[in-house]
């Protein structure tokens, strides 16, 4: 087929390519097809076999832009889509300015920023193995949004986030489509607090209302006043966000962050990252720069993306994007690795008729249970994560542990709310944290050493409220070189390798 | 509406053509010349020439050091021209950025809904910054008669405790309230009605403290968010009506949990509200001297819309003839044939016929 259009490009040279491709199809049906079946052959022995696999995939790499390449197979790729009827423009592009790694809730917020400051003057590509969201921590997590922390920088992310879903309706409208609605439930966090760590919260409150959270902290005999239904048992106060926290459904943020990011321009790749090329190096002395990522799409064929800024906002799959780029594995330098796993967590769902219903917050217990109101029909969501390293549970499959419910949680919420009592298990889920081991915090900005790979990981279950926040904070940090709004600086990489952690006591 | 996108199209390409010409940079130079002459008296631009001869000289000097091929040269040579000038430089660049940025912007202009769009975010950027709370409105006249002041002005109505009247803008557009902070008025009730109030026209009605009614007809912009917003009203608030607030939601309904001494709550045609009847039992289940009004029966049921088809239908096999008529051949059909044992039952009737 190929060979073909070379040789005869003389008489053909006038007409365009997509008509060459499709008289090349109908002379040479022959070969074509004996051309596919030898692809599938191929495919299904990459299937099969490890060693065949490595071999068959350096054939069918595409390389990134920069390399000579015969014009030719070029324009045949630009122009595939004319006989399958397709849109024009191949399916990776080979070079781009930012690649994001990872197509969630940060990884999209993070190409929204970028895409809102300059529509047109840069590209940006977000590359995503599953654009149904199965596995994606935002979509199994239970959509909660809550001021109450005690780092100031999480306290104004948090109330960023909640800015922005205020205003929905101006940030996301899309034309074609009606404007943008998250379901956002109005209901506040209810923080539980022994008389041991009554001071602590009283001065986190403090903290927090200097930053202008709207945060009430309420004595015990408020409490009792304010919900009846409640045992305060051991409790001494509680703080209470009347204004901009609740609740709401991310999958529709999600969902009109995407579309605003398509029609602003940005490209999503169907596929999976799985290395990258590094620069040449011309002198020895000179760091290495992270030069192309490499995708494989869903047919198995692998494409080189060049690209200035990689972000990686894979989420609990950080760390293996960052051994991919040789962080935790390297010499010297690289030696730190990104200290983010997946943690499985649990959520199950109740239905208890004689539970509270409007007035029900988000209550978090002292320990550690929490529990928020689903709908108006009694049904309620209830989770815990478990107290010790030991008892984490196996992180190779979503399977729920149904025995956690009945020996922690249950309980908890009973002693809590004794109208769960008489509540009845109905479904339940299971969902990964990216788990930042070393302090449960936010991991963000270059990279000490590969200065373009940007991380936004490590939010330990507080991703969908931070994320907006945070993708603000990197699209600055790319474009203008630093934070012009919120000062992330003190969570860069460079504190693991300093090891100074930053203490948050409000990980639920 | 062609015609206008086409005279936008025609005045955006002139103004960049214009911008982009050098004719037109020198025409604006000259104009600007006289006022430069002027400015070369004041003491404080003598300094200024200096340098810029100095800078004159530099550059020469560069140019005869560097020579450059012929069209980088002109461009360069253009640069340091520019430079050289900086104070004058074409009509645009001397402009204020945020006047000439809509040059710069792209324009889907055959897609008329694109615009539509971009007025729609612009008029609710506009509005909220409108309707934020102004600390200098509350230093001058004190927190009640400045949300007096913003509601009346913006075409609402208010009324102060022990006063008959409800104050309105007349029709000279004058405002009848005074004009300085007077102690002991308070407000007492507030109309929101056929106004385009935003969620955050409630950061000025949070801190009255005598509010004891809310008013909000036809208020396309009001959603949940102002209805969250207004909890620090919870001990006083005692009459809330809303109507036909489109961007009103079950959610918006829940947080009125909070306001414990509200008496009466009416409600009607809202229509995003999914379940309005369980919504009114649970507040009146929650707040104890409530009164819903504006429910019909109908609503009241736990799945109205299956009770209403189910009398409609006993209706219909008893004989009233317009009433099966219309539920034959009207819409309501394709309602019943959603519920299986419905759709039996309307076999049968077909039957009959």
């Amino acid at each position: 087929m190929h060979s073909f259009i070379t040789t005869r490009s003389g008489i053909f040279a006038k007409l365009p390519t997509g008509i060459i491709r499709i008289l090349n199809e109908k002379i040479f049906e022959t070969q074509s097809s004996s051309f596919c079946i030898s692809r599938s052959l191929s495919r299904d022995s990459s299937d099969g076999n490890n060693d065949d696999k490595e071999v068959s995939n350096d054939e069918k790499r595409i390389p990134r832009a920069g390399e000579y390449r015969s014009p030719w197979k070029i324009l045949k790729e630009e122009f595939e889509g004319v006989s399958t009827l397709k849109p024009l423009g191949t399916e990776v592009p080979r070079e781009t300015d930012v690649l994001i790694i990872g197509g969630g809730v940060v990884g999209s917020a993070v190409a929204y920023w970028l895409k809102q400051r300059s529509a047109k003057g840069h590209t940006v590509t977000v590359v995503e193995r599953d654009p149904v969201y199965t596995r994606a921590s935002s979509m199994l997590s239970c959509g909660g949004i809550r001021h109450q922390f005690s780092v100031p920088e999480n306290v104004q992310l948090s109330m960023f986030t909640s800015e922005f879903l205020r205003n929905i309706k101006e940030n996301l409208s899309v034309i074609h489509e009606s404007l943008p609605d998250v379901q956002f439930n109005h209901q506040g966090y209810l923080f539980l607090a022994p008389p041991r760590d009554a001071e602590q919260l009283a001065n986190n409150v403090k903290m927090q209302q200097e930053l202008g959270a709207k945060v009430v902290l309420l004595s015990k005999k408020q409490l009792a006043e304010k919900y009846p239904w409640m045992n305060l048992d051991g409790i001494e106060c509680g703080s209470f966000g009347v204004e901009g926290e609740g609740w709401f459904d991310p999958w529709l943020l999600v969902r009109a962050l995407k579309q605003k990011n398509l029609s602003l321009g940005t490209k999503y790749v169907h596929g999976e990252l799985t290395g990258f090329e590094f620069a040449q190096k011309g002198n020895t002395n000179e760091p290495d720069i992270l030069e192309a990522g490499v995708v494989r799409i869903k047919s198995g064929v692998e494409y080189e993306i060049k690209f200035a800024v990689v972000v990686n906002c894979a989420g609990p799959w950080a760390a293996d994007v960052a051994e991919m780029a040789r962080i935790g594995i390297g010499e010297n330098d690289l030696q730190v690795s990104l200290p983010v796993e997946p943690r499985k967590r649990f959520v199950y769902v109740t239905h208890c008729p004689e539970g509270p219903m409007l007035d029900c917050p988000f209550v978090i217990d002292p320990s550690g249970v929490y529990l928020r109101r689903e709908g108006f029909g009694g049904h309620y969501l209830c989770g815990s994560s478990p107290t010790n390293e030991s008892e984490e549970p196996d992180i190779a499959n979503f399977e729920v542990d149904y025995d956690f419910y009945e020996k922690v949680v249950w309980p908890g919420v009973a002693n809590r709310v004794p109208a769960f009592n008489d509540s009845k298990l109905k479904s339940a889920w299971a969902g990964f944290y990216d788990y930042n081991f070393f302090d449960q915090n936010l991991v963000i900005g270059p990279h000490p050493y590969l200065r373009n790979m940007y991380f936004a990981n490590g939010l330990s279950g507080h991703g969908l409220q931070h994320s907006i926040g945070v993708g603000r904070a990197i699209m600055e940090h790319i474009l203008d070189g630093d934070y012009k709004t919120i000062n992330l600086e003190k969570f860069h990489f460079d504190r693991f390798i300093s090891k100074v952690p930053i203490e948050e006591q409000g990980i639920v | 509406m062609a015609e206008y996108c086409k005279q936008i199209i025609f005045t955006r390409n002139f103004f960049k053509l214009c911008h982009l010409s050098r004719s037109l940079k020198k025409f604006s130079c000259r104009s600007y010349s006289k006022s430069s002459e002027r400015e070369k008296k004041s003491p404080n631009n003598e300094l200024a020439e200096v340098t810029e001869d100095e800078n004159e000289k530099l550059i020469q000097k560069f140019l005869r050091e560097n020579p450059v091929p012929n069209p980088v040269r002109n461009t360069e040579k253009e640069y340091f021209d520019s430079m050289k000038d900086s104070k004058r430089r074409g009509l645009f660049e001397t402009m204020p950025t945020h006047l000439t940025s809509w040059l710069y912007k792209d324009y889907i202009i055959d897609d008329h809904t694109e615009l539509f769009l971009q007025h729609e975010i612009k008029v609710r950027q506009l509005l909220r910054e409108d309707h934020k709370y102004r600390e200098d409105r509350v230093k001058v006249l004190g927190h009640d008669l400045a949300a007096a002041h913003f509601i009346v002005h913006r075409g609402g109505a208010v009324k102060f405790v022990g006063r008959e009247t409800w104050l309105v803008k007349n029709k000279e557009g004058q405002v009848p309230l005074p004009n300085t902070c007077i102690d002991n008025m308070h407000l007492e009730a507030v109309d929101l009605s056929n106004t385009k109030f935003t969620q955050v026209s409630a950061e000025n009605l949070a801190p009255l403290s005598h509010l004891r009614y809310i008013r909000m007809h036809n208020c396309p912009y009001l959603d949940d968010w102002f209805l969250a917003k207004l909890h620090p009203l919870k001990d006083t608030l005692e009459f809330l009506d809303i109507n036909n607030c489109p961007e009103i939601t079950d959610n918006g309904l829940s947080c009125l949990h909070h306001f414990s001494n509200l008496q009466c709550l009416r409600v009607s045609n809202l229509e995003r509200v999914k379940n309005i009847g369980l919504m009114c039992l649970l507040l009146e289940d929650r707040i104890p001297n409530l009164l819903v009004l504006g429910l019909t029966d109908d609503l009241l049921q736990p799945d109205h819309s299956q009770s209403t088809g189910e009398r409609k239908l006993v209706r219909a096999l008893l004989g009233f003839t317009s009433e099966k008529e219309d539920f034959i051949k009207g819409s309501i059909r394709e309602k019943f044939e959603s519920i299986p044992y419905l759709k039996e039952m309307y076999g049968i009737i077909k039957k009959v016929e």
